[in-house]
């Protein structure tokens, strides 16, 4: 095992195959449980339809940068819940996820897709805190939201929601 | 975003429910009560995966996690297997097979399209695949390209706050309804201290409308179900209680946490005095009492046993002369179907265990299953899920064992006390039970090793204390109330302003307060974290007060001039009988 690295090939969506270390592809648990499926089928690609080269290529940064941690248990719960109030998102990974709001969106969306967990949440945070502190208006700038209420609903919200101003 | 959905078909209060949330209710309903674990369309491997997925968005918010987890929207739901998952076309789905057109909009749609949602989830291999992959997939919508499943993860990362999520509802129609969400409500229900009780953990079923009823600021008037007319229709909350009549309780969580809210503000609220109701029956000072749902058992010194329906303020059941003196202390312990034993103490010196069934089908039955005689007066009885203890004028705490059967063999004496031993308390796991004695100390018991764990000193004669999660309560004859830590042993605070002896004292941990009472004949309710007289809530001061209990909806007083006081803080809220 020490002197050959177990490989893997992924094809991404615009066809591009990347040869990628086992424990750092099994940072996705559809991957890995991919691989259990299929059993050690030397030399076949698994097909990512889903995200495309750009996309994975940054995501393998990620999982490299973690290949080493321990993977999160398949139903953690509790975990779940202790992650989501630490909301602080680590040095490496704030640095790295420091990217153009598409890819946060396409990097979300493919952890959701490879069911990488730990990776998901820091992109949740992440757009979490772009959130956090700003009006709705601000919110809907920022992410190019159309306000699609009608002024009665607007009022009828507000009136909804009046009780717990103080 | 080509969302037209009017949010106000979901969510709007019932007494403005528009006419066309009508027509689908019945439709609706048998999904809007399909709760988890019950049969879907969906392979077991789908399952598995949707409940890791969710189960940590619904349901593991400190209640139990899972699949079996009522407390989650209905996710059991079979859906339609082919609408985008990206896009945020919400409607897609409701135009789907028999349901009305544009009815059945909003969150809970969204909820009961979770499984269908987690097609983009690894597990279901190939299919997932094709479903998943959208046309628009370069083009990209920013934010709104994400499904529903991840703006819920992204709003779960913020502040568990209600402003928060009521800013977040402004935003859009999408966020309104994804501002629903009960995952969302019950993280705010959790993170504001507040927790629901046992029964409503296991039966509750998350709902999409609230109750028929409106708010005015703190006040919830119900609409009567009889008043419901063609203009007033009838709330879906009403449908789906018929639909589920055995075991479910519809819960709208907006509504519960707003409740829940306007409860705690009355509770803390130094002007807000709760209105007493008066149970009569006894004929001489009421000592103990103990609390199963809504029926309270009461032992005098008028030597009988009542029971009580909160309800309807009755006495459903009297057992005299249950002792040949007073009954000092009571302690209860039923199951789900209101099966179980009560245990007693008296000062004619024996303890008194009871079969009781408060089912409603086979009506009310108490029971004497057995006495135990012991040598001198019962002042406290205490049932954990194996043993039976007393504590005794003796200055002894003994231990038997819980089913006896006939011969209920002293397991243990625990001796160290110099004085009676007036109270005792068990542990929450009930491996341990505390005792507050004359001799002004506190103990702690290991009842499998009979060693003492911690003690302290209380005051000059302990008269009551309460063990409460972490809390130790004790009420002393210095005419003080203190909390300590349970783990550490450790004063936190001292509670000043009784005049006289502290005979009782309870705390709600939720509400955030601890309540004490006693011969100076004033109930007085302090602020937990600050340790300061919040109120004294009651302004009858006629008779000295022995036992207390608090809900965060109620507090029971037991009196010596035999009645016993229930004051409510509220009547009229909804799912005050939810609330732990």
């Amino acid at each position: 095992m020490a002197e050959k690295k177990q490989t893997v090939i992924l094809q991404t969506s615009d066809d591009e195959q990347f040869t990628v270390e086992k424990v750092v592809a099994e940072r996705s648990a559809m991957i890995k449980s991919m691989m259990e499926d299929l059993g050690d089928q030397e030399g076949q690609a698994i097909p990512l339809p889903n995200v495309s080269s750009s996309v994975l290529t940054k995501i393998l940064e990620y999982c490299d940068h973690h290949k080493t941690e321990p993977l999160p248990a398949p139903d953690a719960n509790d975990a779940d819940d202790s992650r989501r109030k630490t909301s602080e998102i680590g040095e490496w990974d704030s640095r790295w996820i420091q990217v153009d709001q598409e890819m946060l969106f396409e990097i979300i969306l493919a952890a959701n897709y490879l069911d990488i967990k730990p990776l998901l949440d820091v992109g949740c945070k992440t757009v979490a805190n772009m959130i956090k502190g700003k009006t709705p208006e601000e919110i809907r700038k920022l992410f190019n939201i159309t306000n699609d209420f009608t002024p009665e609903e607007e009022e009828q919200i507000r009136k909804e929601n009046e009780w717990a101003e103080e | 975003m080509d969302d037209p959905i009017n949010p106000f078909q979901v969510s709007s209060s019932s007494s403005s429910g528009s006419a066309s949330s009508r027509p689908q209710s019945k439709q609706n309903a048998n999904h809007l009560l399909t709760k988890i674990g019950q049969s879907s369309t969906s392979t077991p491997r789908t399952e598995a995966n949707n409940r890791r997925r969710f189960g940590g968005l619904f349901a593991s918010f400190g209640l139990s996690n899972g699949n079996e987890s009522p407390l989650r929207a209905p996710l059991g739901t079979p859906a339609k297997t082919s609408s985008s998952l990206r896009g945020g076309s919400i409607t897609n789905i409701e135009n789907d097979e028999d349901l009305v057109p544009g009815v059945t909009s909003g969150i809970w749609s969204f909820a009961e399209r979770m499984k269908e949602l987690t097609i983009g989830s690894p597990a279901m291999g190939k299919s997932v695949q094709r479903d998943y992959v959208d046309e628009d997939l370069e083009s990209g919508d920013g934010l709104m390209s994400l499904p529903d499943e991840i703006l819920l993860q992204i709003l779960l990362h913020l502040p568990a706050t209600i402003n928060q999520l009521h800013l977040i509802s402004t935003i859009s129609t999408r966020f309104y309804d994804l501002s629903r969400t009960p995952a969302l409500w019950l993280q705010i229900f959790h993170e504001a201290g507040f927790e629901l009780n046992d029964y409503a953990c296991t039966h509750g079923v998350a709902v999409e409308y609230p109750p028929s009823g409106q708010w005015t600021g703190n006040h919830w008037t119900k609409v009567d179900d009889a008043a419901i007319t063609d203009e007033n229709p009838p709330s879906k909350l009403k449908a789906d209680a018929e639909e589920n009549p055995e075991d479910g309780i519809p819960i709208h969580y907006p509504t519960l946490v707003r409740s829940r809210m306007t409860l705690q503000k009355l509770i803390h609220d130094p002007n807000h005095l709760p209105i007493p109701t008066v149970l009569s029956g006894h004929t001489d000072a009421v000592y103990c009492t103990a609390r199963y749902r809504h029926f309270i058992f009461t032992g005098s010194r008028d030597t009988s046993i009542r029971i009580y329906d909160l309800r309807t303020q009755k006495c459903i059941w009297v057992t005299k002369e249950a002792h040949q003196r007073s009954v000092l202390s009571i302690a209860l312990d039923l199951d789900e179907d209101g099966m179980g034993i009560l245990v007693t103490g008296s000062s004619d010196t024996s303890i008194g265990i009871w079969s009781i069934s408060l089912n409603a089908q086979n009506g009310e039955q108490m029971k004497r299953i057995r006495s135990i005689q012991q040598d001198s007066s019962v002042l406290s009885v205490r049932i954990s899920s194996e043993y039976i203890i007393s504590s005794n004028k003796d200055k002894s705490i003994r231990v038997y064992p819980r089913d006896g059967e006939d011969t209920y063999d002293l397991v243990r004496k625990l001796e160290g006390h110099t004085q009676p031993v007036n109270s005792l308390s068990s542990s929450p796991d009930s491996r341990k039970v505390l005792s507050g004695s004359g001799d002004g100390t506190w103990k702690i018991w290991d009842i499998p090793s009979g060693s003492i764990d911690k003690e302290g000193r209380g005051g000059r004669g302990i008269a009551c204390v309460e063990w409460i999660d972490d809390y130790i309560l004790t009420g002393d004859g210095d005419n003080l109330v203190k909390i300590y830590s349970a783990t550490t042993g450790d004063l936190m605070h001292t509670f000043k302003g009784h005049t006289d002896l502290v005979r009782s004292v309870a705390m709600n941990k939720s509400a955030g307060v601890v309540i004490s009472a006693g011969y100076d004949k004033a109930i007085r309710m302090w602020d937990v974290s600050s340790g300061k007289l919040i109120k004294i809530i009651n302004e009858d001061r006629a008779s000295l007060v022995f036992d207390l209990h608090m809900t965060p909806g109620q507090i029971i007083a037991a009196k010596q001039d035999g009645s016993i006081h229930i004051f409510d803080f509220t009547s009229d809220l909804p799912y005050v009988d939810l609330f732990a």
